[in-house]
């Protein structure tokens, strides 16, 4: 009876917590994308929609959480809007869409349900999860605010990089919050909310292909244990490589849609990891090109064209990164890489003449093997049979090369013993890289099977 | 015009050509010979197999995900973590749902520290000389205890049991098998 109780308590935690972040980011999503881009009703899928309102609405509680600071009042303004964007979505919005896909459905939910059970049942164990992301967690939850009285000055705790942004650990604080307690359990729910956007993201493209099979395999077995764990690699990874994937179909579909899904992708990198900031700006760079290289003259005409609610939601989805920067530089609290004086320059020099760089490409080569052979043998087939690259599968491509020259700058500039720092970290910075290049791998064996 | 269309095939046969070779002598280098030969196997099946290359191409790929790529490893672990929760599965849900459950991957000194901490409801704690000297009970005990907090002066002191008490002055307060509290005035 008691296990009955506790498995429904579970079952409430997760839905009501969906709706939560459902009902905050339709508020948003419903009144831009319905009437506003859609001259059609019926034009998009739910599953693509309820992707982009979950984000949205993540993207919403954390500002509404970091300007409130304080947990529980945020909470019911939260849960305020929550309602509203509900109400709207139910009342109104809810009949303009596609027929829904029974078997993208079913596959989104099996995979969502795959990844529940590890990331619920196995208690906090890995280092990233138990010292950074839910240890800030706890420390919201006890102190039930984000702001300084949470601690982020004490001395004992620097291990802990507290200068990291709160997304996971606000989630998992507002689940322990909503409980009334804290175990090493139920908070990493957090997980889990995080990667419903992505999964459902993921599914817009199912369909009976070679293509669609290798991305179900990649998202999220390749990607190892860290999917479930706590760390925030993974969730880096996937979201950087799901935002040039839709930018991929957005080159073919030329669905506003897709393009605005793949913008909302790469700014929510910015609220995950600091290295979200840099994947952020590589992602926007090779976009921008991409389509300057495509529309030309015309480029800057288009720009100007942008529907103003877009720029307003653009500049809404990075409130949280300017607010928790704005506290961060009230507290004094400062990454430990010390980037921008001028000691990382010199930092810089040293390890290049010390023969860093050699060093750091083997071991860069070693983490991505698989994906560059993999990239390899779809190049190769299509070299030898005379057909040409998807164009779709390139900006991902190009991507990873400016990501991954960017982290092996970022590792020359270390202010730790490279080695210790490189062997300790490069397995999941290099995470995205990994993913990226199988967005491309995925796009070049569609066209490969199509043509 | 046919040269010129046959341009980007040849300019895409160098690239692959010399990709194929660094490829080769980077993995031999390291010691990996069977991925060195893999892109030049699969050059050699695609000219000796020219009219299944699409299934050939599925194949190698296939053995990359499977002995390259994490996946099998992931699976095991998912598999391992299903394996875990299906033994018992209501014990498993009702361990999700109390409150302070989790803490069993905690090292087994870290858990005397929190206990000998909860026993004596303390407010704050320091630790030894010898367990500073060891990063990961500091890291585990202070995330772990949070939010009693770590403080460098406080008079109750967390030791392990080899070692002496930092003054003569300090009475031991809680034993555990492993970690002693003294409160040094």
């Amino acid at each position: 009876m008691i296990t009955v109780a506790n498995s429904l308590l579970i079952l409430l935690v997760i839905c009501a917590g969906l709706a939560f972040l459902f009902g905050q980011g339709w508020l948003l999503v419903g009144g831009l994308l319905h009437g506003q881009m859609s001259t059609q009703p019926r034009e998009n899928p739910l599953l693509i929609e309820l992707a982009l309102a979950l984000t949205a609405g993540l993207l919403i509680n954390l500002a509404v959480v970091l300007a409130i600071q304080s947990i529980k009042p945020a909470m019911l303004i939260c849960g305020l809007l929550a309602v509203l964007g509900l109400a709207r979505f139910l009342l109104k919005d809810w009949r303009d869409f596609q027929r829904p896909k029974p078997a993208a459905w079913l596959g989104f939910l099996m995979v969502c349900l795959l990844l529940l059970i590890p990331i619920i049942t196995d208690a906090l164990n890995d280092w990233d999860g138990r010292s950074i992301w839910f240890f800030h967690a706890k420390m919201i939850y006890t102190a039930g605010t984000t702001g300084i009285e949470a601690g982020w000055k004490d001395p004992m705790i620097i291990f802990s990089h507290v200068d990291y942004p709160l997304m996971e650990s606000v989630l998992a604080a507002q689940v322990a919050t909503a409980l009334g307690y804290w175990n090493e359990y139920f908070p990493k729910l957090a997980i889990f909310f995080l990667l419903v956007p992505a999964m459902a993201w993921l599914f817009t493209f199912a369909r009976k292909s070679a293509g669609f099979a290798f991305l179900l395999i990649i998202f999220p077995f390749s990607l190892t244990k860290q999917t479930w764990s706590g760390s925030m690699d993974v969730c880096l990874a996937i979201y950087f490589s799901l935002g040039l994937l839709l930018f991929g179909r957005y080159l073919s579909s030329q669905k506003a849609v897709d393009l605005v899904s793949s913008l909302a992708c790469l700014l929510f990198l910015t609220v995950l990891k600091n290295e979200g900031l840099l994947a952020c700006l590589c992602g926007l760079a090779v976009i921008g090109l991409t389509m300057l290289i495509r529309i030309k003259g015309e480029f800057f005409n288009v720009l100007t064209k942008i529907n103003w609610r877009y720029l307003v939601a653009g500049l809404l989805a990075l409130a949280p990164l300017v607010l928790w920067n704005i506290f961060k530089a009230r507290w004094g609290l400062v990454s430990d890489y010390h980037f921008g004086s001028a000691a990382t320059f010199e930092r810089l020099v040293t390890h290049l003449n010390e023969g860093a760089l050699p060093y750091l490409l083997q071991n860069t080569i070693v983490q991505i093997k698989y994906a560059l052979l993999l990239l390899a043998l779809i190049y190769l087939a299509h070299t030898l049979s005379g057909k040409p690259l998807a164009q779709a599968g390139k900006p991902a491509l190009v991507t990873a090369g400016f990501y991954c020259l960017a982290m092996i700058l970022v590792y020359l500039m270390t202010p730790f013993e490279l080695v210790i720092h490189v062997g300790s970290s490069i397995s999941r910075t290099m995470l995205p890289v990994i993913a990226l290049t199988c967005v491309s791998c995925f796009y070049f064996l569609e066209s490969y099977y199509e043509q | 015009m046919q040269q010129k269309l046959m341009q980007p095939q040849s300019r895409r046969l160098v690239i692959a050509l010399v990709f194929s070779i660094l490829w080769t002598v980077i993995q031999y280098s390291s010691g990996n010979g069977w991925e060195g030969i893999y892109l030049v196997l699969f050059v050699l099946a695609t000219l000796l197999f020219r009219p299944v290359v699409p299934m050939l191409l599925v194949f190698f790929i296939a053995i990359v995900l499977l002995f390259i790529s994490p996946n099998v490893d992931t699976l095991f672990q998912l598999k391992s973590a299903y394996r875990k929760a299906a033994k018992s599965p209501g014990l498993t849900v009702n361990e999700i749902v109390r409150p302070g459950s989790g803490k069993q991957v905690l090292a087994k000194q870290v858990l005397q520290m929190l206990a000998l901490i909860e026993k004596h409801d303390l407010q704050e704690y320091s630790l030894s000389k010898q367990i500073r000297q060891n990063n990961m009970f500091i890291q585990r005990i202070t995330e772990s205890a949070w939010p009693i907090r770590q403080v460098a002066n406080s008079p109750y002191q967390l030791r392990l049991n080899t070692e002496k008490p930092i003054s003569e002055q300090c009475q031991l307060f809680g034993q555990q098998e492993d970690i002693s509290l003294d409160y040094c005035r």
